[in-house]
């Protein structure tokens, strides 16, 4: 059943007018007759019939716009019958639209591609985008931050691969859990945790103690912490809420090593070298590790992941804060070598002159306040690390020989802090004895 | 236009004055001096490059002289000259001083584009050199646009569009032939094609590039009446040029003259002006070479004595040596110029970053 | 006063107001004079001008362009029209070696205030070799301006600016919108080069494009706010060389965020140029990464189905949008 349609006369026609019928419905026309004058935003010119019978319904009225290929006329051939159809424009725009969604379809499949690979890779990541300490976060996000001062350690990221974009960060702020100097927040999961610690359930009934307003009197002085101290302030107070720590302590009896301690430095005083009892103690707490591999244990996003390697961080007090540049490899190294190497580390951190691979990523330290006299100190250990030593000062005191007998002895404290997330109290004691062990048979030091 | 170019008054080369009456032999010892001055110019640049002074690309003309001297002979005011690379001539020819021309192939500011152009590029619109251009056959159709816009603003002038054998394989040669030759047909398109035949282009002979090797006849596709003339023969180009300019100039119809010449002194490490010649080389050489041929003319006809002829070389040297010696001495362009003239008008600064 | 007219009207207009202004100016090009125009934007010119204004060429890209640029040297302003721009490749070498450069070589002495116009882009089933959009292309290249304007006042504003622009202009047509409809102002509404036109004013992401992917862009905008209660800002580069980085910047500093769209292929395009201004000028502003949206990768299909597969989609965009809002694709 021919249609007659509106034809494309022109390369961006999309549409025509039907200006003028040339026949009238019941007419016969042959192929070829003129039947229609059309207009575009070219021209007008006339169609002519494509098929002979008779011009059976007229669609399309004078002064109509059609779109190309919309129906305007039947022309009835022998014995056929006009189907019935409501609006003769309707079902081709339809078929039109399919078109456009087929090609729509296809064109998604194309890009689809395209952005699927991406997503595959999404999806590969873990989702915390705190990888290694370091957020992802959009560049507007990073400058919210600094601007409003907000610890982005408190933001989940919502984007991919957890980055963290506007969005987080203008909910947080509503919400007013990102503050940097502020208490911790239950509900928003802080700290570089590890991706399998479960949600910690908020705590219920523990209020922060209502801080009090400063007096701001005369004889009083509003602290400003420095940058390095908030830090510090920050990482201490995490590894004291999240870290189980315990402690064990030996008292070590130092003659054998001071006494190699002066033998070794009469020999190196034509190096300009001089081995403090640091030194010696560092040495020995490496040693002493092969044994006890746990302790030197650095906790990951995926667990305590054990080191053969020791770096040792040593703690230099300085008078902004703290920092503890790294002897990397201790065990391989001898103690002269160490001595050179902690020393100019220590000055140049009192300078400020460390680059950062010198003060990160230790894997162990040892926190020597023995220059101040103190007995025995416990220390904090320090996050991601499992582990540190807290020196103390060398005191002469009474002591027993093996005769019963009363001898003078320089008897030394040492106390191990530990995660016991990862070593537990027998592990921890075995070491320090192990540690007392090889200092009080300093020759242990060259194995 | 060039800072130090005081308009060729004391340093372009010397032609005769507008309206002289110039006898035949005075005419011709004129020319001579034409093109022993190109002559002279183009053995410095050779020496120059050797030197390294010039960078890039270097195309002199030695040889060809006869063909621009005798057309440029026929240069009126307010016609206009294009070419393309080879085009040290025509801007002296014109009057640009030799001074600001070396200076524009040693890249220095003082240069007659300001040293943003180099040797194919030269340009000195005000006295109607419209370049200078570095693509093979590119600058024909601009030629023929020159030639419709000078019938176009309703002038008596023509164009003199230069361009070698090679040229003549190039698409654009033929497109802008053709457009000539249909304007041409209702006098609109006064273009003098000058086929400058070396018989060579570049390395290839004109037999290995085109199985119709009579350049001139080529025309015929197009609609434009051609001729041939003996580019080595000064007389005879003169006489070439001086009727078939007038003759575009009158129809306002494009015409095409084949110039034909030949490669002649030795491409060696010493000019042919400097060093000591035999006498029978120098023979041989005023059979062959167009400058040879014009100083065997005017010895026998005695327009001019050896001792002319050794004068006019020697000013010639001379003021040659004095556009090296200018061109040595002057600056680089100031580095200010490599943001200008990228656009015209309000935006010309628009490419600095 | 202004008055709808389609966009094949208003740049009529323009060329014939600049030809009644100054009798240097001339249209070039083949059958433009008798046979009236290929898109009918030069019919009749020649029975009012007659063949000294309207020159109909030879089918000779490279040697009509040529001649006009000698012309335009010499102070004629000949407007050359490519018939559709894909063929304007055969007059590349007049175009990029000629008129772009002889200002430079030429030490200033010389101008070339051309004008070289005709359809530009595909959408049209004419298949691979009459289907490119060249505004990086020509972009490319210093000596060159090139425009791109979409709606009729803007194709009268900036050929009048084009003429009168002493240098060579690529004044590219969006083909596929001749027939469109716009208000345009009477007599000289010169549009400037290097300014952007903010087609539709939003807060939450800013799509740029140029040629007939604006209007892709307005109906995408439409559709986010509906469905998505998206804002979306759209900016009509129309101007590609000059660039208005501010407008884009000034945007995205607004929005946060931003999706470049054009017909083109993705490498080397407009669109990558776009990204890096962003990432240059207003990386602190950015929320996500700028995407781009450009034609599949594979010279133009005929089949309708094919051919707009290989151009840029609603959809495409507005899921381009989706995902540097983070919000769901559909």
């Amino acid at each position: 059943m021919p249609e007659v349609f509106m034809p494309k006369m022109g390369d961006a026609m999309e549409e025509g007018t039907l200006l003028k019928w040339l026949v009238s419905e019941g007419d016969d026309v042959s192929e070829g007759d003129p039947i229609a004058e059309i207009e575009t935003d070219k021209a007008s010119m006339e169609i002519e019939a494509e098929d002979s019978g008779t011009l059976a319904q007229i669609i399309a009225s004078e002064g109509d716009d059609i779109p190309v290929g919309g129906a305007i006329a039947f022309i009835q051939g022998e014995g056929e019958e006009v189907p019935e159809r409501d609006s003769g424009g309707g079902e081709e725009a339809e078929a039109e639209e399919g078109g456009e969604d087929e090609g729509q379809a296809q064109a998604q499949t194309a890009t689809e591609t395209e952005a699927g690979g991406a997503e595959e890779e999404d999806e590969q990541q873990p989702s915390d985008g705190r990888a290694n300490g370091r957020f992802r976060a959009s560049p507007i996000v990073k400058r919210l931050a600094a601007e409003n001062e907000l610890d982005l350690s408190k933001v989940e990221g919502s984007g991919p691969r957890g980055r963290i974009v506007e969005r987080d960060v203008r909910a947080a702020m509503e919400r007013g859990g990102a503050q940097a100097d502020g208490q911790a927040d239950g509900q928003t999961g802080g700290g570089a945790e590890a991706a399998e610690e479960p949600q910690e359930a908020p705590q219920v009934g523990l209020q922060p103690a209502r801080l009090p307003e400063p007096v701001e009197g005369p004889d009083t002085e509003l602290v400003e912490p420095t940058r390095m101290q908030r830090v510090i302030g920050e990482r201490m107070t995490e590894a004291k809420q999240h870290i189980p720590h315990f402690y064990a302590t030996v008292e070590v009896r130092m003659d054998a090593a001071m006494a190699l301690r002066k033998q070794l430095n009469e020999q190196l005083e034509a190096e300009d070298l001089k081995l403090s009892v640091n030194d010696f103690v560092m040495k020995a707490c490496a040693v002493a590790l092969r044994s006890y591999p746990n302790l030197n244990a650095i906790q990951t996003t995926q667990g305590f992941e054990l080191h053969e390697k020791v770096d040792m961080a040593m703690a230099v007090a300085l008078d902004a804060g703290l920092i503890t540049p790294v002897i990397r490899d201790i065990t391989s190294k001898g103690l002269a070598t160490i001595s050179r190497e902690s020393k100019d580390l220590a000055v140049r951190a009192r300078d400020g002159k460390l680059q950062p691979d010198e003060y990160q990523g230790g894997t162990i330290t040892v926190s020597n306040m023995g220059m101040f006299g103190i007995e025995s100190f416990t220390a904090i250990v320090n996050p991601p690390q499992a582990a540190i030593i807290a020196v103390s000062s060398i005191q002469k005191r009474p002591a027993y020989d093996k005769n019963d007998e009363v001898v003078p002895a320089s008897m030394m404290k040492l106390t191990l802090s530990a995660d016991h997330r990862i070593a537990n109290g027998r592990d921890g004691a075995l070491y320090m004895a192990e540690v007392r062990r090889v200092l009080e048979n300093p020759v242990l030091l060259m194995v | 236009m060039p800072a130090e170019n005081d308009n060729g008054e004391n340093g372009g080369v010397e032609t005769r004055e507008e309206g002289a009456v110039a006898t035949g032999t005075d005419r011709l010892v004129d020319l001579y001096r034409e093109m022993v001055t190109v002559r002279r110019f183009e053995e410095a640049c050779q020496r120059a490059f050797r030197q390294g002074k010039i960078g890039g690309y270097l195309h002199v003309y030695i040889g060809q002289e006869a063909v621009a001297v005798g057309f440029l002979d026929a240069f009126k005011e307010g016609d206009r000259v294009i070419t393309a690379y080879r085009d040290h001539p025509h801007a002296l020819l014109l009057g640009s001083d030799p001074k600001n021309v070396m200076a524009e192939l040693f890249g220095r500011g003082s240069g007659i584009v300001k040293g943003k152009g180099g040797s194919m590029h030269l340009f000195d619109v005000e006295r109607g050199l419209m370049g200078g251009y570095g693509i093979v056959g590119g600058h024909i159709p601009i030629g023929v646009g020159i030639a419709y816009a000078l019938k176009y603003h309703d002038t008596d002038n023509i164009t003199q569009l230069y361009l070698g054998d090679g040229a003549m394989s190039q698409g654009a040669f033929h497109e802008a032939a053709n457009l000539a030759g249909l304007w041409g047909k209702d006098g609109l398109c006064p273009c003098l094609f000058i086929i400058e035949n070396n018989q060579y282009g570049m390395g290839t002979s004109v037999e290995r590039t085109t199985a119709m090797t009579d350049l001139a006849a080529k025309f015929d596709s197009y609609g434009i009446e051609h001729e041939k003339v003996d580019g080595m023969d000064i007389e005879a180009v003169l006489e070439a040029a001086e009727r078939l300019t007038e003759q575009v100039r009158e129809t306002g119809k494009p015409y095409a003259v084949e110039a034909l010449t030949y490669r002649t002194a030795p491409h060696g490490a010493a000019d042919f002006f400097e060093k000591y010649r035999d006498k029978e080389e120098i023979e041989e050489w005023r059979k062959r070479d167009p400058v040879g041929i014009l100083e065997q003319k005017l010895l026998e006809s005695e327009a001019a004595d050896e001792e002319k002829l050794e004068e006019i070389k020697n000013e010639a040297k001379e003021q040659i040596d004095e556009a090296v010696k200018f061109a040595d001495e002057s600056d680089q362009p100031p580095i200010e110029e490599l943001y200008t003239d990228v656009y015209s008008g309000a935006d010309e600064y628009m490419g600095e970053e | 006063m202004a008055e709808t007219k389609t966009y094949r009207e208003a740049l009529r207009e323009a060329m014939v107001q600049e030809m009644e202004r100054d009798e240097n100016v001339v249209l070039m090009g083949e059958d433009i004079g008798v046979y009236g125009g290929t898109h009918l934007i030069t019919d009749g010119l020649i029975d009012e001008w007659g063949p000294k204004r309207i020159m109909d060429t030879p089918i000779s890209e490279n040697g009509f362009t040529g001649a006009a640029v000698g012309m335009a040297m010499m102070g004629m302003r000949p407007i050359v029209e490519m018939m559709t721009w894909n063929f304007s490749f055969l007059a590349a070498d007049q175009i990029i070696q000629h008129a772009a450069k002889v200002r430079y070589f030429s030490g200033g002495q010389v101008e070339v205030p051309l004008v070289i116009r005709g359809p530009n882009g595909g959408g049209v089933q004419l298949s691979a070799q009459h289907t490119h959009s060249l505004e990086n292309f020509y972009g490319h290249f210093p000596g060159l301006k090139v425009v791109a304007p979409v709606t009729p006042n803007d194709v009268k504003g900036m050929m009048i600016t084009a003429v009168r622009d002493p240098n060579p202009v690529i004044f590219l047509e969006a083909g596929a919108l001749y027939g469109t409809k716009g208000e345009v102002e009477d007599g000289d509404n010169a549009v400037p080069f290097g300014k952007a036109r903010i087609a539709r004013e939003g807060d939450d992401v800013t799509l740029i494009a140029y040629g007939r992917q604006v209007n892709l862009c307005l109906r995408v905008a439409d559709t986010l706010e509906e469905e998505d209660g998206v804002s979306a800002e759209v900016i009509d580069l129309r101007s590609i060389r000059p660039f208005d980085e501010d407008a884009i910047v000034e945007s995205v500093e607004k929005t946060h965020r931003a999706v470049a769209v054009q017909e083109q292929w993705r490498w080397f395009g407009v669109a990558s140029e776009v990204a890096a201004i962003i990432q240059d000028r207003a990386f602190d502003s950015l929320d996500a990464p700028v995407e781009r949206v450009s034609g599949a990768e594979v010279p133009a299909p005929y089949a309708r189905n094919l051919e707009l597969a290989a151009f840029p989609s609603d959809e495409q965009v507005a899921n381009a949008a989706r995902r540097v809002l983070y919000m769901e694709e559909k």
